[in-house]
């Protein structure tokens, strides 16, 4: 199991633990992401990859272990502190602000996460709906909109604060064909852009477009980490992953 | 040896709190509901039977054979009927709906039976007063006793029934996950419905017990309430012992409060209700603290005083807008230098217009335009003229109507201030309070305070109301870490408690109050005059203070935390601090209202401000209006007034109606009349919204226009 | 003779299409294996015929009968119990409360208290704990222990090995397969492909919401079922 190198990375976590009462969900985490790097997650149900990536985002205080941002511990802060440094995330499943517009979504992210005003705010935001093809959609309410278009939302909103690492929590499920391409498109966007990507997914032909870098987790521990080629062919991914044969 | 006879007197009456608490705990540990009309339900019980009792003569003890299957029918009507609607509309609308229900039921009742005293005690016999000796000197009630006994056995005999019988285990699994009960066979709308049943009917009982104990009147309910929530709240949610150990700490608290001032009795209650709830948020911020800090204690996220101030302060927000509109004069004279002197001031009186009212523009390296932020409409402009027109208007009102209207209108001014204040907290931040009414007493108070120390009449109101409104800052560290329900019940709570305080008070002279003689140093017409320009002033002002707040970046950050708290956290945004300044505001305002209200009654009985009827206008006036707009509650308010103008006389109808009207709105027509004309027309005349224009072929060509007349050659 | 028949069934979860036009059958006797992707739409598609989610479009037969208007408490009584993902125990009813509430609400049959500790020996010592503080693998038991107290005739497994240590799913798997050979018609989602090619007689394998392959277990290699479960080909054209 090779682990790329910490020093100098963006964001890692060592020895990150997690526990929920008597349940272990994260146990010795250590995990690095280098600038401009893109990362994947795979694993099965329940290895704690959503756990992980909360903990990395600052939506849970670990259980043990230090979680650093540009070399700075960032342990102790929470998640709205940790989004105004540079770190933006997804949710699983999509969480926007229903009674604002697509737009305003944006904007208060811009606002307060990216720490603009006015005229930036409004450039930054509408910079971010093109990018993610909600154009035609600014002015609607939030509600309204379908899954996909929430999942957009949640991609642009993130965007708006200016981060320099996004944290994407299964952005790809229940796309169809044609949406995938256009999100390997929008993704592939931000990378040229100098965004750092840990991407958590399980439509793993989605992942292998656009990471260079692919993790694997079991029951709360990184069994794998590597080059996505070698990390899909190793024989613990596919024990844990596609599961041992029986006979 | 007094003291042991107060402590057991102390567990005894806390017996009896536990029953009057364990259907509201039953209710909420298996539907997650805080049926606010749980203690009116108690009282319809002691009403019935007291009925049976005082004409048919049945003895109280016969007729709980029937009250109490016919309470628990009217809890089965009340899930199937209303409640059940209401859970799956949110987590707002069971709190408002059974609002609703509690005024109507407690008018109705003063309505049925009038407004005297009653009680059960004549018609059980000696019980009332038995005693018996334990030793020498220490003596119990029977009564107390007996209910204490009786109170331990039903407790017991729930918990046997929750263990031992089929249908209490398909309600414990219903209350644990009711989906995953329903795949095992439980159908969980039936659970509910039995539930509240038992809910019900426990409330019964305890409203028997209580008419044997003491006296009630249709309006008790309210009290019992709160007593029941504080007893859960102490003990623990969701656990049916720690509802007799809640019960019992808050029987000696109240017994021992009793023994130092008759007074004492409330307010020792109140005080150790909320000091349990310090407690236990500090607990768990300690345990917390280990791993989560975000550096000043009270403000979240690492937000010194320093940045709040560089963020949040007006005179900042003014100095950036000269600022902006200096550049902007400079920039249009320099580049439009070969233009005519009116073609300046033309482009210039549009560049402006962009700077207030916000059409912010990008262009391209062609000089054509990317897209427009709309901050204002078309229609708006308009509007805003009207009532631009409309405010000269009534700024000569006490010169041009009757004294009557002048002093109609006056309360208009109060009842608006009050309803955007209630909406800035409820539709804008999340935060419902059945509370405010603490700030209207304690304003009025204050302001009572420093006239007799002799500030000048009209500024102590000012300061009044401000001194009112530091006040929540302390109160707010305990109360914004609550969500919902408990939120809303704590608020009520304070209320309570300042009440109560202000009572202590020699000036107060108790409920009697006392006059705010220094307006008598003004001649009838001028007082009226000068309340009438103050409150218009204060409204104008106020208004305009929440409307700039909710335009700029504190407002989208509002909107962002009531729509989903934790998605606001995770792209920045300081969710207590936001909350904590929203508090100050509805709180500034709402003593403001107190104090104007003090102004125009002269009098202060601290019984009319710190009422529970302020948040039931406030709750209607919103509602009906329209929860989370800005035009509605300045609706609502209208309406509410021209419909306590036309049916305030009829006394409790009206009432009734208002509350009838809250349960409607809340479960039909949610958004209110403004709110649905909003979503159906998309009319806004207030707006605080963004609409973004970008410059496409499919883009309107108004916005067009109107940018190439602005733009420079 | 066929005892579920699911035709075009469309159902969603939450805003998602999870289903999409899903057809097929399920003969008594059977053991139906789901496997594919998380967000395949497996536990969707369980939870549809259980009666958890409503479908959206088409129709569910079982036994004859259309049930699709069914609520899910009626379905158990009708004779389909599922074990839900993640187990689902109440948490502070006890392993024996747990198994009763179901066994008040189903079929009468040969499954009762006594029969479910003889299946499952390991929550004999257990029967009086709360089912909150049980291991992993003593929750699975008591959840399958739970739909079996129902006397079902479909009995739906939700990734029963899900979270498992592996001697545990060894342990559930075991078990299984006595109640398989006993008759029972099974339909049980595995996102471990090995397991479920050797348990099941028949294979479907989802993805995005509609099954793409299908087939008797016996006749397929776990290469296809791998490429069809990731997609891989559509992957490595795309690539192209």
């Amino acid at each position: 199991m090779t682990v790329s190198s910490r020093d100098g990375a963006l964001l890692a976590g060592f020895n990150v633990s997690k526990r929920f009462g008597a349940l272990t969900v994260l146990d010795g985490v250590n995990f690095a992401l280098a600038s401009h790097e893109a990362v994947g997650i795979v694993g099965p149900n329940g290895a704690g990859k959503t756990t992980l990536l909360n903990v990395l985002a600052g939506a849970y205080s670990p259980s043990g272990g230090v979680v650093q941002f540009n070399g700075a511990d960032v342990t102790t802060l929470d998640a709205a502190r940790r989004c105004r440094l540079g770190i933006a995330r997804s949710h699983q499943i999509p969480r926007p602000f229903g009674g604002m517009t697509v737009f305003e979504n944006c904007l208060v992210a811009a606002m307060t996460g990216g720490g603009l005003s006015s005229h930036r705010a409004y450039c930054r935001c509408v910079d971010a709906i093109e990018l993610c093809q909600m154009a035609h959609l600014a002015n609607r309410k939030a509600e309204t909109l379908g899954l996909l278009d929430r999942k957009r939302l949640e991609l642009a909103r993130a965007l708006c604060t200016a981060p320099q690492v996004m944290l994407l929590d299964e952005i790809g499920g229940g796309l169809t064909d044609e949406e995938a391409d256009s999100l390997v498109e929008t993704i592939q966007v931000l990378r040229s852009r100098g965004l750092a990507i840990v991407w958590i997914e399980h439509i793993v032909h989605v992942l292998l477009r656009v990471v260079e870098r692919l993790v694997c987790m079991d029951a709360g521990r990184i069994i794998a980490d590597g080059k996505p080629d070698a990390v899909i062919a190793s024989a613990a991914v596919i024990d844990a992953y596609i599961g041992s044969g029986r006979a | 040896m007094i003291w042991v006879t107060q402590l057991i007197n102390g567990v005894l009456l806390g017996g009896y709190y536990a029953l009057l608490a364990c259907g509201l705990s039953f209710m909420f540990g298996v539907m997650r509901i805080i049926n606010l009309a749980h203690g009116d339900f108690a009282i319809i019980a002691a009403c019935l039977v007291f009925l049976v009792a005082d004409s048919i003569g049945i003895p109280p003890f016969v007729a709980l054979i029937g009250v109490i299957p016919l309470m628990a029918g009217l809890g089965w009507l009340l899930q199937r009927g209303m409640l059940e609607r209401s859970i799956r509309a949110g987590v707002l609308v069971p709190l408002l709906t059974t609002f609703g229900l509690a005024i109507v039921i407690e008018n109705g009742l003063f309505e049925w039976l009038g407004a005297d005293t009653r009680s059960l005690a004549p018609y059980i016999g000696d019980l009332a007063y038995d005693s018996w000796a334990i030793t020498g000197h220490i003596y119990i009630g029977s009564l107390a006793a007996l209910m204490f006994v009786v109170t331990v056995l039903l407790l017991v005999g729930l918990k046997l029934f929750l263990t031992g019988t089929s249908l209490g285990r398909a309600i414990r699994a219903t209350a644990a996950d009711a989906d995953t009960a329903e795949l095992v066979g439980i159908n969980a709308r039936s659970v509910y419905a039995i539930a509240a049943a038992i809910a019900v009917a426990l409330a019964g009982l305890a409203g028997v017990f209580l008419a044997m104990r003491e006296t009630f009147t249709p309006y008790s309910g309210p009290t019992l309430l709160i007593f029941a929530f504080e007893a859960v709240v102490i003990g623990g949610i969701g656990s049916l012992s720690g509802t007799l150990v809640g019960g019992i700490v808050l029987g000696v608290a109240q017994t021992f409060g009793a023994q130092i001032d008759p007074q004492g009795f409330l307010i020792a209650g109140h005080v150790v209700f909320l000091a349990v709830l310090a407690g236990r948020l500090v607990l768990a911020e300690l345990r917390a603290r280990g791993r989560f800090h975000g550096g000043l204690a009270p403000l979240d996220g690492g937000l010194s005083f320093a940045e709040f101030s560089r963020r949040f302060t007006l005179p900042v927000q003014l100095s950036s807008l000269v600022r902006r509109l200096v550049i902007a004069t400079g920039l249009v004279w320099r580049r439009a230098r070969s233009l005519p002197i009116t073609e300046r001031l033309h482009l210039l009186a549009y560049r402006v217009r962009d700077i207030f009212f916000g059409s912010i523009s990008r262009p391209t390296e062609k000089g054509d335009l990317d897209y427009i932020v709309e901050r204002w409409t078309r229609t708006s402009a308009r509007s805003s003229i009207v009532a631009g027109a409309l405010l000269v208007v009534l700024a000569v009102g006490p010169f041009a109507f009757s004294a009557n209207i002048v002093d109609s209108l006056t309360n208009l001014f109060i009842y608006l201030i009050l309803a955007v204040m209630w909406n800035a907290l409820a539709g804008y931040a999340g935060l419902v309070s059945v509370g405010q009414q603490a700030f209207i007493g304690l304003g009025a108070y204050f302001a009572i305070q420093l006239s007799y120390h002799g500030v000048p009449v009209y500024p102590a109101l000012l300061l009044g109301a401000l001194i009112a409104g530091l006040l929540s800052l302390p109160i707010s560290l305990l109360v914004l870490r609550l969500r919902g329900g408990e939120f809303a019940i704590a608020m009520w709570v304070v209320a309570e408690l300042a009440h109560l305080l202000i009572i202590l008070d020699p000036l107060i002279n108790g409920e009697t109050g006392v006059s705010l003689l220094a307006l008598n140093a003004f001649a009838p017409d001028a007082r009226r005059a000068y309340n009438y320009w103050i409150a218009l002033a204060t409204m104008v002002v106020l208004l305009g203070l929440v409307f700039a707040l909710l335009r700029g970046r504190f407002g989208a950050s509002l909107r962002a935390i009531r729509d989903d708290e934790d998605a606001a956290k995770s792209v920045g945004v300081r969710v207590l601090a936001g909350k904590r300044i929203i508090f100050f505001v509805a709180a500034f305002g709402c003593a403001l209202a107190g104090a104007l209200w003090l102004a125009t009654l002269v009098s202060f009985q601290p019984r009319t401000y710190f009422g529970i009827q302020w948040t039931a206008y406030m709750i209607f006036m919103v509602l009906a209006g329209g929860l989370g707009t800005f035009e509605g509650p300045i609706l609502g308010a209208v309406l509410f007034f021209l419909i306590e103008y036309m049916f305030g006389e009829t006394g409790v109808w009206y009432l009734m109606g208002l509350g009838a009207a809250a349960i409607f709105f809340a479960l039909f027509l949610p958004r209110g009349i403004w709110g649905t004309i909003e979503d159906k027309i998309g009319m806004t005349l207030l707006p605080v919204s963004y609409r973004l224009w970008l410059a496409r072929p499919d883009l309107e060509p108004r916005n067009m226009q109107e940018v190439n007349e602005q733009e420079f050659q | 003779m066929t005892l579920l028949r699911v035709e075009r069934l469309d159902s969603r979860h939450g805003l998602l299409q999870a289903v999409r036009g899903v057809t097929l059958e399920v003969a008594r006797g059977e053991t139906l294996a789901l496997v594919g992707a998380n967000g395949a739409g497996k536990t969707t598609l369980l939870r549809t015929i259980a009666g958890a989610h409503k479908a959206t479009a088409g129709r569910i037969l079982f036994e004859g009968s259309d049930i699709t208007a069914m609520p899910a408490y009626a379905r158990l009584r009708a004779g389909i119990a599922l074990v839900p993902e993640g187990r689902r125990l109440f948490p502070d009813m006890t392993v024996e409360e747990n198994l009763s509430v179901a066994g008040g609400h189903g079929r009468p049959g040969p499954w009762n208290l006594n029969a479910v500790v003889e299946a499952f020996p390991l929550l004999r010592r257990r029967l009086g704990s709360r089912a909150g503080s049980l291991s992993g693998g003593e929750q699975q038991a008591t959840a399958i222990g739970r739909a079996l107290m129902a006397n079902p005739k479909l009995l739906l497994l939700d990734e029963v090995s899900l979270g498992l240590a592996p001697i545990a799913v060894e342990a559930v798997y075991r078990s299984l397969e006595s109640l398989i050979a006993a008759g029972a018609t099974v339909v049980l989602v595995e996102q471990d492909i090995g397991r479920a090619l050797s348990i099941s007689t028949r294979v479907a394998c989802m993805l995005e919401g509609r099954i793409i392959l299908e087939g008797r277990a016996h006749e397929m290699t776990r290469e296809q079922v791998t490429e069809a479960y990731f997609g891989l080909r559509r992957a490595q054209r795309a690539q192209r």
